[in-house]
């Protein structure tokens, strides 16, 4: 196990290494000119050329490159262009609120799309699957933003049932002190539950849109595992040996179809991860993504790039957990060892 | 799975389920959370009634609500030198008192800056000598920061050295005024300056309404001055000594919310319990939460959205003439536009009508020229303007001898307007024989090629200030000036230009912009689509809306209810 971990933490720093070479490069790329829009739209061409100079985008590309690396070892992922202040701080502010999205959104899509899942692969060609492939299908093509502006606008703006998209909270509404980021659960532990059930009306609607949407893949991952599974030489004999059918549904059948299943969440949350710019565009969501989304605008390439890098990071430690997960879930694997069928 | 565990399971998905519909039910009765206040402000304000309702603020007389603001962008910085967003030039101008203020005339409900100034609250008296050599500014012995500090004439010495002197962009207005150095600055005595511009200008008084020119407090920034930062830009970055009508409670740039309490220092009127402004990206949002009653002003609606609140029983849109300009630049130095016929050509197709029509549904005025027909000077039935005349332009084309062509449309991804535009332009054009090429831009893209002149067809928008057409026209149409993006040059127009800036007779004035509205024309460096007109929509509940003519925000005479 020990081996494995030390291993696997090699991999994961050469693949950092290599998103924060690429990360540069790609951004390095984009068209616009950083300074000039840190200087304003009407500033002299000297104003600009002073601002290069002192962001050290006059300095030959490599020489730029090393200094940033250097940064990002150290914890400095640079200086956005657009507020003067440090990149990493702007995005650990933000992140909270992206992850606490994001886990809600996870377990929406995972409370759905499991048990339909499980259900439509059980009542194969019944109407229940046909309901289970008419979700997945429109979970799986509906754009999260018309979607978004449907759940504005019906439960939101017609019938009132949720606040509007203006924030985590009610507008001026002061936020519980912080320990995790999480409202809801930083609310629970000061003990505020009005501000949790405000937080939890907050989140209803954009996790609900992303919920729908990401619960189409774990769906059709769930109900094609699960058939494959059901299908396979074990569960029919299983079958012949008189164990119930609901017990080689969920013992053969689900528990085998696991593995593809965890790392279909795992991709999803993985995804969920970067934030979602659209979503939180939508809905005046002050997670990572809008923050993404404000760079691009702007051409805040160290806001940009950091955005990028630390989704790269939270994207490589999150297989990583999942990688663990796996010898959890199923005990033939054992970590660090070949696995023989 | 054993039973059990099922169990569980179901129970978790219950429970999940539960709560969303509990969530969902829930209804406007809101808790009662109290904001952060900062020193030396009243206690803010929170909801009370559904969420986003804020409630009354605590004590004191008559009770006045405070007031939720939505701006078309964030605030990126609170630096009253180098903020570059609409929502940072919003809230700087609540935090920081220009020495004089405009009169202000009532016009459809909307409170409408003139340019006849009179001395802000914050000063006892403002004189112009004469020759206009010498400005005396007396400051209002009850005036203080917010912290508590009496506003002296050495603060606001220290602004203007700021400005001179410091790195901020404000510098490039002073020319403008007759300002070169720190030594034009004399502080008298506590309450005495005298400033001794270089050259009498008509712009001066108007400059002087400008919040660039709010006092800052020497003392504070002394306090946060480094060797490497003199000017103290860093702390103003995130902070604030207000000397403007509001006291800065909270700036959270994390959530796009700054919390604004009056400011107990202020001596002028502020007609609500404080102000909260709220970043919503995406105007659609803001429209909503305005009709729903969560937001009370929305700022920065396009001219789509604007005509359907028209029809709100609950929003009241405010409209007034103004002189932004949105114009379609024609680079002079990239073939085939350094032909003068071909520009003229193109300015014949433009298909005007339909452009305020059915892009900005009404809400804008023709512009005719750069000077548009909403601004002072605008020279009127004495010019012929472009109109929209197909054969005229096929004519022209003709007559240049350069035939059929195509050319870059360049357009800002973030402007909606300018991209619908663009397509009414470019069928015009198809039909005189010029195949236009629309190439939607990412903003940062296009501002780096516009300002590199490699866009050959481009959009502009733009407000001047000071609201002057020689102003203008020194922006936009000076030989070699860096925001001339056309790169148009003309030798008699600059000499209007200079003599027009510091000619103070307005006879004198008349008769220079309309030649050099003549010139222009007859050169057609751009095509003048039109003059987007100034609005904002509210709530019924809301009045005092104010229209000022730097078409900054102006927060302080907004009230809610009666």
């Amino acid at each position: 196990m020990r081996r494995y971990l030390i291993k696997r933490a090699g991999i994961s720093l050469i693949t950092m290494l290599g998103i924060v070479i690429v990360v540069f490069f790609i951004v390095r790329v984009l068209p616009g000119d950083a300074a000039a829009v840190r200087a304003g739209p009407y500033a002299t061409a000297e104003k600009i050329a002073q601002l290069r100079a002192k962001y050290g985008l006059d300095r030959p590309l490599w020489e730029q490159f090393v200094d940033y690396l250097v940064g990002v070892v150290r914890g400095d992922f640079g200086t956005s262009v657009r507020t003067d202040q440090p990149v990493l701080g702007e995005l650990l502010a933000r992140l909270p609120a992206s992850l606490e999205l994001a886990v809600y959104a996870v377990v929406v899509a995972t409370v759905v799309g499991v048990p339909l899942g499980i259900v439509a692969a059980a009542r194969q060609g019944t109407w229940i699957d046909g309901v289970a492939r008419v979700f997945a299908i429109l979970g799986s093509s509906m754009a999260l933003f018309w979607l978004g502006l449907l759940m504005i606008y019906f439960f939101f703006f017609r019938l009132g049932w949720f606040p509007g998209p203006v924030d985590r909270l009610a507008v001026g509404t002061k936020p519980p002190p912080m320990v995790t980021g999480f409202y809801t659960i930083d609310g629970a532990l000061a003990g505020q539950w009005d501000i949790v059930w405000m937080a939890l009306r907050f989140l209803a609607l954009p996790v609900l849109t992303l919920g729908f949407v990401l619960a189409a893949p774990i769906l059709k991952m769930v109900r094609s595992s699960v058939i494959e599974t059901l299908a396979s030489d074990y569960v029919r004999t299983a079958r012949a040996m008189g164990v119930s059918p609901r017990a080689v549904l969920f013992i053969d059948g689900f528990r085998n179809a696991l593995l593809p299943v965890t790392t279909t969440i795992g991709i999803v949350f993985g995804y969920m991860l970067g934030g979602n710019i659209i979503v939180e565009y939508l809905f005046s969501w002050p997670g990572v993504g809008r923050y993404a989304y404000e760079a691009i605008q702007t051409n805040d390439l160290e806001a940009l790039q950091g955005f990028v890098i630390m989704v790269g990071i939270l994207y490589v430690l999150l297989n990583v957990v999942i990688d663990l997960g796996y010898a959890l879930i199923d005990p033939r694997i054992r970590l660090g060892r070949k696995v023989t069928a | 799975m054993g039973r059990s565990k099922i169990i569980r399971v179901r129970g978790f998905v219950t429970l999940v389920v539960l709560a969303l519909v509990l969530a969902a039910c829930g209804g406007g009765a809101e808790q009662t959370t109290t904001t952060e206040a900062g020193p030396g402000t009243t206690a803010a304000t929170q909801p009370t009634g559904g969420e986003g309702e804020p409630a009354e603020p605590g004590g004191g007389e008559p009770e006045r609500p405070v007031i939720v603001v939505s701006l078309s962008t964030d605030v990126d910085i609170l630096e009253p030198h180098t903020f570059r967003t609409t929502g940072a030039y919003a809230v700087t101008r609540a935090l920081y008192q220009p020495p004089a203020d405009q009169v202000f005339v009532e016009e459809g409900g909307v409170r409408v800056g003139t340019s006849e100034v009179v001395p802000s609250p914050i000063l006892e008296s403002y004189t112009v000598s004469d020759d206009g050599l010498e400005a005396t500014f007396v400051m209002n012995p009850e005036a203080t920061f917010d912290n508590g500090d009496p506003i002296t004439a050495g603060d606001l010495a220290y602004t203007f050295r700021r400005t001179i002197e410091g790195p901020g962009y404000i510098g490039l207005l002073l020319p403008f005024i007759g300002i070169e150095s720190s030594d034009q600055i004399e502080v008298v005595d506590d309450r005495t300056l005298i400033i001794r511009p270089n050259v009498a200008s008509s712009l001066f008084d108007r400059f002087m309404t400008f919040q660039v020119f709010g006092p800052i407090n020497q003392a504070v920034a002394e306090a946060n001055a480094t060797p490497d930062d003199p000017w103290a830009f860093e702390y103003f970055t995130n902070n604030a000594v207000s000397s403007g009508p509001y006291s800065l409670v909270e700036f959270d740039r994390d959530r796009g919310q700054i919390v604004l309490d009056p400011n107990p220092g202020y001596p002028g009127e502020v007609a609500n319990g404080g102000i909260i402004v709220r970043n919503i990206p995406d105007a659609e949002q803001r429209a909503l939460l305005l009709q729903r009653g969560e937001i009370d002003v929305a700022v920065g609606l396009p001219p789509r959205l604007l005509a359907e609140l028209q029809n709100d029983p609950n929003v009241n849109v405010y409209t007034a003439p103004s002189t932004r300009s949105v114009f379609l630049g024609m680079n002079v130095d990239i073939a085939p536009l350094d032909n003068k016929l071909v520009r003229q050509a193109i300015s014949y197709a433009i298909p005007y009508d339909a452009l305020l029509n059915q892009v900005m549904f009404g809400f804008a005025s023709p512009a005719g020229t750069l000077i548009p027909s909403t601004m002072e000077t605008y020279a009127g039935d004495a010019i012929d303007v472009y109109e929209t005349n197909l054969d005229e332009a096929r004519r022209l084309l003709e007559e240049s001898g350069v035939g059929e062509f195509s050319i870059e449309l360049a357009v800002p991804q973030s402007s909606n307007e300018q991209q619908q535009a663009a397509v009414l332009i470019q069928d015009n054009l198809r039909q005189i024989g010029i195949d236009a090429q629309i190439n939607v831009l990412p903003d940062a893209d296009y501002q780096g090629r516009r300002n590199n002149r490699e866009l050959p067809l481009f959009f502009h928008e733009w407000y001047s200030w000071g609201d002057d057409p020689f102003y203008q026209m020194t922006f936009l149409l000076k030989c070699g000036q860096f925001t001339n993006f056309a790169n148009y040059c003309n030798e008699e127009l600059d000499q209007i230009i200079a003599e027009g800036t510091f000619t103070t007779d307005p006879a004198k004035r008349q008769e220079l912009s309309t030649r050099a509205q003549q010139i222009m024309l007859e050169d057609a460096p751009h095509a003048w689509l039109w003059a987007a007109d100034w609005t904002v929509a509210t709530g019924k509940d809301i009045s005092g809306v104010t229209k000022d003519f730097t078409e900054v925000p102006r927060f302080e005479t907004l009230r809610k209810g009666g």
